[in-house]
């Protein structure tokens, strides 16, 4: 495992949450202007919300742009190595982009700073989503539109549908869980993201195995990660189908989950953005070599972890409003 | 009760799938199942997508 790696790790969830919040965002502020009274609200407060995760989001980007070696990876454990002189085309058409992207982000920060409008939020959402979009899309350029390219390309930009949008996801989620009068304004978009993202695996597998047999490469890493992705689908179909509508159920008569619910929808929550995570983050590393076990020890070791540290402050949060 | 519905047994169908093909390919390298659940997910993704 080398640091660089991990740096290019970081630079794919930065792009990837950066382009997926601004997705969000500008479907939020669109949406506000569209409505008016408590839902026009509403929708503004979740446009700002995801501004913010936007911002971040850039900045992780951006940081390992500037330290990052020439890296790239596919997202299921299949790969198809870049050739150096790809690496660094793509380096070249993408360079003058972050440039442009850090000079566009400190003029929105100063524009923003004074005050968010949604038509404001609107022309910085779709111009960092054309940014963001245009240089995920290009991990390597092999210097034409062939099936190669449509492989990068293709692995690039799904991570914005996937694994960026699953985040998303949690983070306007994690911010409405307990107000239930915002979060039936959240739950009807449930359905819709989730058709993004099962659209996103799609591309992803329509772009490795149906086109590349020669990236199949039967490694520990391989079997791992088609194991990930076997638990992704099935904790997905849960997730979005009758655990949704549960949900979507209860918020719209201004019910909270009730606490099994809760601890379900935790947990199921939990498997999804760490199997996201988990593929994405192992293909990232040409040289890992630990054992299938191992890395589904580990993997399931952060989902446990996770779920208890979530109960610990839950219940240390239920025990605080009592007291109080 | 949480109920499921035909569409999404079918999702679960190609996970199930492509749980099963991991060891089919490790023990006999036979990718058979793999290639079925995958196509079978895409198949799907779009009936989904055309469907309203």
């Amino acid at each position: 495992m080398e640091i660089m790696e991990l740096v290019a790790f970081f630079r794919q969830l930065g792009l990837a949450l950066a382009g997926a919040s601004s997705l969000w965002g500008l479907v939020y502020a669109i949406k506000s202007l569209k409505n008016i009274g408590e839902k026009r609200e509403v929708y503004e407060r979740f446009a700002k919300i995801l501004f913010f995760a936007s911002m971040v989001a850039s900045l992780v980007a951006i940081s390992a742009w500037f330290i990052i070696a020439d890296v790239a990876g596919a997202h299921e454990g299949i790969t198809l190595i870049p050739t150096s002189t790809e690496l660094t085309r793509a380096r070249a058409l993408t360079n003058p982009l972050f440039v442009i992207w850090v000079l566009g982000l400190f003029i929105a920060n100063l524009i923003f700073s004074k005050k968010k409008t949604s038509r404001g939020l609107i022309v910085f959402f779709s111009a960092q989503l054309a940014l963001v979009l245009t240089i995920i899309s290009i991990p390597a350029w092999t210097g034409m539109f062939g099936a190669r390219q449509l492989f990068f390309t293709a692995h690039g930009f799904h991570s914005i549908m996937t694994l960026g949008t699953v985040l998303t996801l949690d983070i306007l989620f994690y911010g409405v869980r307990h107000k239930p009068s915002i979060a039936r304004f959240l739950a009807p978009i449930f359905p819709t993201l989730s058709k993004v993202i099962w659209v996103g695996l799609g591309i992803d597998f329509l772009s490795v195995g149906l086109i590349f047999p020669e990236a199949l490469v039967l490694s520990d890493k391989f079997f791992f990660s088609q194991t990930v992705v076997g638990i992704l689908i099935l904790n997905g179909v849960f997730l979005s189908g009758p655990l949704t509508r549960k949900m979507i159920a209860l918020f719209e008569i201004g019910k909270n989950l009730p606490p099994k619910l809760s601890t379900i929808a935790t947990i199921s929550g939990t498997i999804s953005i760490i199997s996201w995570t988990t593929i994405t983050f192992v293909d990232f590393f040409k040289n890992l070599t630990l054992p299938y076990f191992a890395l589904f020890g580990i993997y399931l070791t952060i989902i446990a972890t996770s779920v208890c540290l979530y109960v610990l402050f839950e219940h240390k949060r239920v025990q605080k409003i009592r007291h109080v | 009760m949480l109920k499921f519905r035909f569409a999404e047994i079918a999702q679960m169908c190609t996970g199930l799938g492509i749980l099963i093909s991991v060891p089919l390919i490790f023990f006999y390298g036979n990718f058979n199942v793999w290639f079925f659940a995958k196509i079978a997910y895409v198949l799907g993704i779009t009936i989904m997508l055309i469907k309203k």
